[in-house]
């Protein structure tokens, strides 16, 4: 192959128009963050709209505390879909495993990067949280086995995943052969390392599941322990976030696989049947966690003490209440489109795509709704109502975080095959 | 028969859980008498919980071992 020019598969190398605006737009994000990021840290988190609750009347966790448990959440169903896909043999996910993976690794990075931003002095933070964090805490599982553990297990996973495709990489002529080289190290295709590789990513598999419902658990449970904080303190939250994480997740994946099919022109694939059992996924998800909330709402409504019937009100008809209903909406929409395509038998990618955007509007208005009115509105001691408006320094940053992630995969693609290759292509250039 | 590939990663392994063990268990979980005292709430040892996630870690790597020890003369 040597001395020719040859395309690598799946736009690998390639430079377009179109990919060159795309990495303009989520650079110039990244600039807009990392300026309002400076402000914040030279004006400290006055630029924020964050105060302490009580007597400054404000709320201590907001855009930033939300923003960190949806990306954790939009983890969720990357590595889970790549579990899946070994566990259950479900190899018509296959050629979305790469870019699930990568979605896994690069929204646990945006998750712990807003942490920073959350914190005053970041560098004191995460210090003082390895050191004196208990691990009986669940902000420990949250906070350092969510984003150092899973984050960990995660990039294993992926390492291992994508020696073959780097060793398949490596042999055609390119100025990234050295990396591709040094990523298959060693490995040659061969039927024991293939077997080889089966085994031990079924029992990582098996490994990272367990994993994965511990940490989203936990993250829950950081809310719904809080025995006084009325709206968090709820046994529903840990189920409640593994749920909703599984809803962005899956609906950030089916987003991303039909962008790929479309940018990179693949017509089969990835094929139907993957579409098919992300939308099926995606809706038996959506109608058990509209059940959570239904019960959520009647509990805390119905029988819940003073506080607690307070801040359900707030929610469902007070000032939070364009908030919950935006978010139950968009799920309700999201339901039957998915519903009436899983009735027909026919799926459409377009509706498809739809709902994973509306499952995702859901999520970080439900990610707010959850942060939020209890602290704003929770308090149980007397002190007046809170206020929580966010300044463009906290948009900005969480804008910023966006553009990096979309940047990420961007690059990524170019550098190396977003999805599995299936054998050797050689295409001579004219 | 276990071949040295799968020992090596089964090594690492148990490494990674005995840290994470030790490091919960022995340094930093909250035991002690009366069981409800402050004095037992925080790690005995700083940094006792960094272990335990590097211990989460060393158990993940055992894969890698596993995946990338060297074949010998091509065959196991």
């Amino acid at each position: 192959m040597s001395g020719r020019a040859v395309a690598l598969p799946y736009g690998v190398g390639r430079i377009s128009l179109g990919w060159l605006a795309l990495v303009a737009i989520a650079a110039a994000l990244v600039g807009v963050g990392a300026f309002a990021y400076a402000i914040q840290e030279l004006e400290g988190p006055i630029a924020t709209g964050l105060r302490d609750w009580g007597t400054m009347g404000g709320a201590t966790w907001g855009l930033y505390v939300s923003f960190i448990v949806y990306f954790v959440g939009v983890s969720f169903a990357g590595i889970t879909v790549a579990a899946l896909i070994r566990i259950l043999g479900l190899t018509y996910l296959r050629p979305i495993s790469r870019v699930a993976e990568l979605l896994t690794i690069v929204s646990l990075i945006l998750g712990a990067l807003s942490v920073l931003a959350d914190l005053g002095q970041p560098l004191r933070g995460i210090a003082n949280l390895f050191r004196y964090a208990r691990p009986q805490s669940p902000f420990f599982g949250t906070f350092t086995m969510v984003i150092a553990g899973y984050l960990f297990a995660s990039l294993v996973y992926f390492y291992l995943a994508g020696r073959r495709d780097a060793y398949l990489m490596a042999q055609y002529p390119s100025p990234l052969r050295w990396l591709y080289r040094a990523w298959a190290a060693g490995y040659q295709d061969t039927p024991e390392e293939k077997a080889r590789h089966e085994r031990i990513s079924f029992w990582l598999a098996l490994g990272i599941l367990p994993l994965l419902v511990i940490a989203h658990s936990t993250l829950g449970l950081v809310f719904g322990l809080m025995g006084g904080r009325p709206g968090w303190f709820s046994a529903l939250q840990a189920p409640g976030f593994v749920v909703l994480a599984g809803v962005s997740g899956i609906g950030h994946i089916i987003v991303l696989a039909a962008l790929l099919r479309w940018s990179l022109g693949l017509r089969d694939q990835p094929e139907m049947a993957a579409f098919r059992w992300l939308g099926q996924a995606l809706l038996v998800l959506g109608i058990i966690y509209i059940y959570f909330t239904i019960v959520e709402m009647v509990t805390a409504g119905y029988a819940g003490r003073e506080h607690e019937q307070r801040l359900a009100k707030l929610v469902l008809v007070g000032y939070y209440a364009p908030f919950f209903w935006t978010g139950m909406g968009a799920l309700g929409l999201a339901i039957g489109l998915l519903a009436s395509q899983a009735l027909s038998g026919r799926w459409s990618i377009p509706l498809l795509v739809a709902s994973g955007i509306l499952a995702n509007v859901t999520a970080v208005a439900k990610r707010l709704i959850i942060v939020v009115p209890s602290l704003t509105h929770g308090s149980l001691l007397p002190y007046g109502i809170g206020m929580y408006i966010p300044t463009w320094v906290e948009g900005a940053i969480i804008a910023g975080l966006m553009g990096l992630g979309a940047l990420t995969i961007l690059l990524f693609m170019k550098a190396f095959p977003i999805m599995e290759v299936p054998a050797p292509v050689e295409e001579v250039r004219p | 028969m276990i071949s040295r590939r799968a020992w090596a990663a089964l090594l690492v392994l148990t490494a990674g859980i005995a840290l994470m063990v030790v490091s919960y268990l022995v340094l930093a979980a909250p035991w002690g008498f009366p069981p409800e005292s402050e004095k037992f709430s925080n790690p005995r040892l700083a940094f006792a919980p960094l272990l335990f996630i590097i211990g989460v870690m060393i158990a993940f790597l055992a894969a890698v071992v596993y995946e990338l020890w060297p074949q010998r003369g091509g065959k196991e």
